[in-house]
């Protein structure tokens, strides 16, 4: 069943596909014969292409594009013979007049290529001005009048469209002139009403507008076209000559009707040589200004530097010369403000370019001065100016602060990609939260170590100083070295000298006067400790030896009588130790 | 008796100490849990619970400041960074997180650098906190002294003061220099500790006031994370600040943090 089907529907679709016939394409135009002011129709038709093939159309330099493309489609069946026609339609005005030719085209369309033939079209008589003019059969017509018709690149002028009109014009629709290849365009806001006057043209009185104003700059030297503009005007008509068609029955009529601008040539003529360096494209008239909002700050505060420049010309197009300011400063990029009107006569106002200038360090700094160059269509030559600015004097300033969110260096980006680190699993040195001098503990053992430091110290230096004052702990304390000095210089047969020592030595340790060393005296300082009193019993019989001994003949004093009172002094200054 | 109300008086207060202890590590474990587990509210709630206590650390504060900032708290958490700096103020994490907010916030301030001999010694100051360097003064003119003065208290015996003048005259210098530098720099940290009242801007965005009352002209703004400078002259709703010492106005005292 389903190849029954099959077959069914292969042959009902097999003739149909064969009656479709191959794709072709023509090109046209609705009239060959045409005049500078005439527009017309340029049409490309695609006969049995299922969709607009796509493509771009470039009708320079002798065509100018009024509107279009606007797309038509029709389908037909004629003695079951399918065909459809797809239409592109292009208005378009001439550029110039001759023997001009829309150029063939080919483009592709499912793998195959297709070529248009070329189209040939005769226009004829270009209206430049109104004097030129040899005859006028239209009752509304407009001129392109310029400022002035010799000018350089960069030069501003004005441009009117005026209209010429003997009809009843009642309205008029006339778009803004958007942009003109190699120029800038400013176009000038315009009443609804404009001012009307009349003129006399080859001997004819015609009404006249003006109905659009531009100033035109250009920006690059030779030909600079203002290509042709549609006008829309609706102009009252009345209908036949019958009575019913006065006025007054309603006789009269609006209708609109197209007039299109001639086209207008200027020949732009280049910049002539010697620009100065400090030329930026400038043309017109100007004065310039400079100046500084203070000149005494502190380094690392802001100053501005401004440069002002007014006039006419081509404000808009130029910027200012670069300033090389000394690396000592910060340069921002300068923030421009323009007051800038464009007028009947041209583009007049000023341009200001403030530079935010940060002193990195202290001094005087001559800034240099601003410099500006221009070329004065007028004088037919490049001008400069300059304007020097007062000295600066920058003071020293201790703190820097600089508040800028956009400052981070590349390493301070790369660092903003971390995260914080980890958070402490366990406290350590707890402390009370208020930091309290009094509560530390730690601060307290060593505020006392010092304090028994410092009440050691003083105790012991009391001490200390009140022995080094003492005669008694002076006598004692040299008790034995003198004892043993005198011994040394005593011949061991001067029972006198030795006897001498020991009295001077007991005198000293228990602090008497020589004539106070008695047996008795010496026992009652003498030390109670039992060694002590074995010592003192010897020294009591060497005591009573030396005094039985000074009246005995020197031969039966002892060899070592001296020997015995050095051991003696040696026992009495162990004992004292 | 006495024994053994003694006894008694241990066998209760020990005790207590101990749980004491226990209870506060186990809350700042708790703290610590909820942080890992990104419940960041409620470790907030319990390291302020350890706030309050009265009693505070390094770690609390800096675990208090990360969960402020995980919070999107960027002035509150360099507050608490802020006050755990000035109990450890070298710590190398904690100033890696400051240093990481503070590029965050919109008021940056890069000041310039100063004498290197002055950020030497701002480093090494802040080394220590001011009591670190009050105990540090103590125990230093405590070896001072004692070195300064001991053949003089061991002549009281004996009779060797000279040999062991000569051997410590080094070490008494080197410990005399010590001390002096210790005096000047407590005394600095101490100026420091007590003379700088600062605090954080908490709020978004603050308006400095030229007077203590909201209609008063606003003379500049600032922004969470800023750090200014309290001037003592405040009233109860009210701080009087200065921004770097360049300006100074009032602010709310709920816009700010203090350190």
């Amino acid at each position: 069943m389903k190849r029954i089907l099959f077959r069914f529907i292969v042959t009902l679709l097999l003739p149909i596909s064969f009656l479709k016939s191959e794709p072709r394409v023509t090109a046209s135009v609705d009239q060959h014969l045409i005049t500078m002011k005439s527009r017309f129709t340029f049409s490309i038709e695609f006969e049995d292409f299922s969709s607009f093939p796509g493509f771009s159309y470039d009708f320079k330099p002798d065509f100018m594009l009024i509107s279009g493309p606007s797309r038509s489609t029709q389908f037909s069946i004629v003695n079951g013979r399918s065909s459809s026609k797809k239409v592109l339609s292009y208005t378009l005005a001439p550029l110039r007049e001759g023997e001009l030719t829309i150029p063939s085209f080919s483009f592709s369309y499912r793998g195959k290529t297709y070529t248009t033939d070329a189209v040939k079209v005769s226009v004829q008589g270009q209206i430049v001005n109104p004097a030129a003019r040899q005859s006028r059969p239209e009752q509304a017509f407009i001129e392109v009048i310029p400022a002035k018709t010799n000018i350089v690149s960069g030069e501003a002028v004005s441009v009117i469209f005026k209209l010429y009109y003997q009809v009843q014009v009642v309205n008029y629709s006339f778009d803004p002139i958007s942009a003109i290849e190699g120029a800038l365009i400013e176009n000038i806001q315009q009443s609804r009403n404009p001012a009307v006057s009349e003129e006399n043209i080859q001997g004819q009185i015609y009404n006249a507008a003006v109905l659009r104003r531009i100033i035109i700059t250009p920006t690059q030297s030779g030909k600079l076209i203002i290509p042709p503009q549609r006008v829309r005007l609706e102009v009252k008509s009345q209908r036949g000559g019958s009575f019913f068609d006065d006025p007054f029955f309603g006789g009269a009529f609006t209708q609109s009707k197209d007039i299109i601008t001639p086209a207008y040539t200027f020949d732009v003529k280049p910049l002539p040589p010697g620009r100065p360096e400090t030329f930026t494209g400038a043309v017109g008239e100007y004065s310039l200004s400079a100046g500084l909002d203070t000149n005494s700050v502190q380094a690392n505060q802001a100053i501005t530097y401004s440069i002002t420049v007014s006039g006419n010309g081509n404000l808009k197009i130029f910027t200012f010369p670069k300033i090389t300011f000394p690396k000592t400063f910060q340069v921002f990029e300068p923030k421009v403000k323009e007051n800038i009107r464009v007028q009947d006569n041209g583009i007049s106002g000023s341009k200001t370019w403030e530079f935010v200038l940060i002193p990195d360090e202290s001094g005087q700094f001559e800034l240099p001065p601003a410099t500006f160059s221009y070329y004065s269509p007028r004088q037919n030559r490049y001008l400069s100016i300059e304007k020097s600015v007062p000295t600066l004097f920058v003071s020293p300033n201790e703190r820097l602060i600089v508040e800028n969110q956009g400052s981070l260096t590349p390493q301070q980006v790369q660092f903003l990609r971390e995260d914080i680190r980890h958070i402490f699993s366990q406290e350590s040195g707890i402390r009370p939260a208020k930091i309290s001098l009094s509560k530390d503990r730690s601060l307290k053992i060593a505020i006392a170590s010092l304090s028994m430091l410092l009440i050691l110290f003083i105790t012991s230096n009391l001490l200390w100083y009140r022995r080094v004052n003492d005669p008694a702990y002076q006598r004692r304390l040299s008790a034995f070295s003198k004892a043993k000095e005198a011994l040394r210089q005593t011949d061991g047969t001067e029972l006198l000298g030795i006897s001498a020592a020991l009295n001077r030595y007991l005198a000293d340790i228990f602090n008497l006067l020589e004539g106070e060393v008695h047996m008795a005296t010496i026992e009652r300082k003498f030390p109670r400790a039992k060694q002590a009193k074995l010592v003192l019993g010897e020294l009591q019989d060497l005591m009573r030896l030396l005094e039985a001994l000074k009246y005995a003949p020197a031969q039966d004093l002892p060899k070592d009588i001296k020997e015995q009172v050095s051991l003696m002094i040696q026992k009495l200054e162990d004992i004292r130790e | 008796m006495r024994q053994r109300i003694l006894i008694l008086f241990i066998l209760i207060s020990v005790p207590v100490f101990l749980l004491g202890e226990s209870e506060r590590e186990k809350l700042f474990s708790k703290a610590n849990q909820a942080y890992e587990a990104g419940q960041m509210q409620e470790a907030l709630e319990r390291y302020l619970d350890l706030l309050y206590s009265g009693e505070v650390s390094f770690q609390l504060y800096y675990n208090l400041g990360n969960a402020y900032y995980r919070m999107g708290k960027i002035g509150r958490a360099i507050q608490y960074w802020e006050k755990a700096a000035l109990l450890q103020p070298q710590n190398g994490d904690l100033n890696h997180n400051l240093e990481l907010a503070r590029l965050k916030i919109l008021d940056r301030v890069v000041l310039p650098k100063a004498f290197f001999l002055f950020e030497y010694y701002w480093d090494f100051r802040s080394s220590a906190d001011m009591l670190s360097w009050l105990k540090r003064t103590i125990w230093l003119a405590f070896f001072t002294l004692f070195f300064w003065f001991l053949p003089y208290w061991l002549i009281l015996g004996k009779n060797i003061r000279s040999n062991l003048n000569h051997y410590l005259k080094i070490p008494k210098i080197i410990l005399l220099i010590l001390f002096s530098a210790s005096i000047l720099i407590s005394i600095d940290a101490i100026r420091y500790n007590y003379g700088n009242h600062q605090a954080i801007v908490i709020s978004n965005e603050v308006q400095v006031k030229s007077a203590p009352l909201i209609s008063s002209n606003t003379l500049f703004i600032l922004h969470e994370g800023s750090k200014v400078n309290l001037i003592l002259d405040e009233n109860k709703e009210w701080y009087k600040i200065s921004y770097y010492g360049d300006k100074s106005g009032w602010v709310r005292r709920e816009d700010l943090g203090e350190i």
